[in-house]
């Protein structure tokens, strides 16, 4: 790996980790969901600094280049990544079910106790249908 | 001055209506409100059957989501003091009149109980003890105060701190991050002596791997609370 590659893989790994601090400062991400991403950032960052991990790595898989191989370790990440994020969003999903539902019930019964609830609803509606 | 107890509660159907029935008996002016965590065994049932009042929650949101629930409801209902306590029989409804002239008496802001002030009672096990220790030298470290048991779920808290928490509350393993959170504004917290109970029936959600990384992920939030203080 050329030293040019490293030094920016470097630069970019701390500029992203930077980043997902500041997002979670702004309470944008939760600790647990940024874990990943440290972890991902912290193997970035320790195989460009010995890059010789990679290349032993990569004689012992057959691959050519170490390159390739930090290549093909993040894709392999991220496949990982996209999986239980689409696991994540079928129970995310399911849960705004669940609260549509009873809120549509519990508007029921408060409507039935003060009408003027509904008006908001109507003005919504018809805005969606566009 | 109102007071609201509010007991988070995730599969409790064994111990949650004594645990009701020691705050009614030994605390009748303070009001309550059980928070069932979306349980899947038989606790909203058995708490409709003994006609307790239940916060359900449609989603399980976790201890931190079903605790919130509670302050949010105690903030809305104008409640000046709320105190968290647990489902499972562990805390002492006894303490509770003492803990609010305690905190009325010194001023307390937020007012936590501690099984380690005078070491009596259920001591809680080796992994819980050492995990204890270390986020109590942890919040030593960087606060300067001293928590001898930041994980203790039965805590008291007055209008001010319920506003903030209200707004903002961990979602998960949130005691010793919220305990940092209220330090760094400045607010007077103390402890309170109490003995507690070994849990009664049910397991704790709380298993050796799950710890780990309890102990890696509460570490890193504190380090941001504290990020938060010094402003970068």
């Amino acid at each position: 790996m050329s030293l040019y590659l490293r030094i920016l893989l470097i630069v970019m790994s701390l500029a992203a980790a930077v980043y997902a601090v500041h997002q979670i400062r702004k309470s944008q991400m939760k600790i647990e969901n940024a874990i990943y991403w440290f972890m991902f950032i912290l193997i970035v960052v320790v195989l460009s600094i010995f890059p010789e991990l990679a290349m032993i790595l990569a004689r012992i898989l057959g691959i050519e280049s170490p390159v390739n191989l930090i290549y093909l370790a993040m894709i392999f990440l991220l496949l990982v990544k996209v999986f239980s994020q689409s696991i994540k969003i079928s129970q995310m999903e399911y849960k705004i079910g669940i609260l549509a539902q009873e809120t549509a019930i519990m508007k029921m019964k408060t409507e039935e106790k003060d009408p003027k609830d509904s008006e908001r609803d109507k003005n919504r509606n018809s805005d969606s249908k566009e | 001055m109102k007071s609201i107890v509010i007991i988070p509660a995730y599969n409790e159907e064994k111990s949650i209506v004594k645990t009701v029935q020691d705050i009614c008996e030994h605390a009748p002016e303070f009001d309550y409100v059980v928070v069932n965590d979306c349980s899947t065994d038989h606790t909203l049932s058995v708490c409709r059957e003994h006609h307790l009042h239940v916060l359900n929650l449609p989603i399980n949101l976790g201890i931190g989501g079903a605790v919130q629930t509670g302050f949010l409801y105690a903030y809305k209902k104008g409640y000046d003091f709320a105190i968290q306590f647990d489902g499972d029989g562990q805390h002492d409804a006894k303490y509770l009149h003492k803990m609010r002239d305690y905190m009325i008496e010194h001023d307390v802001d937020m007012l936590i109980s501690s099984r380690f002030l005078e070491k009596e009672g259920f001591q809680s096990t080796g992994m819980r003890r050492f995990g204890i220790r270390y986020f109590s030298i942890l919040i030593k470290l960087l606060t300067g105060q001293k928590i001898t048991d930041p994980t203790s779920g039965m805590r008291m808290i007055n209008r001010d701190i319920l506003a903030m928490y209200s707004e903002s509350y961990p979602k998960d393993y949130p005691e010793p991050e919220s305990v940092v959170t209220i330090i760094n504004c400045k607010k007077k917290v103390m402890e309170y002596p109490v003995i507690m109970r070994k849990r009664m029936e049910g397991t704790s959600s709380i298993s050796p791997l799950k710890s780990v990384y309890y102990m890696i992920k509460v570490t890193l939030a504190i380090l941001f609370e504290m990020l938060r203080k010094y402003g970068t």
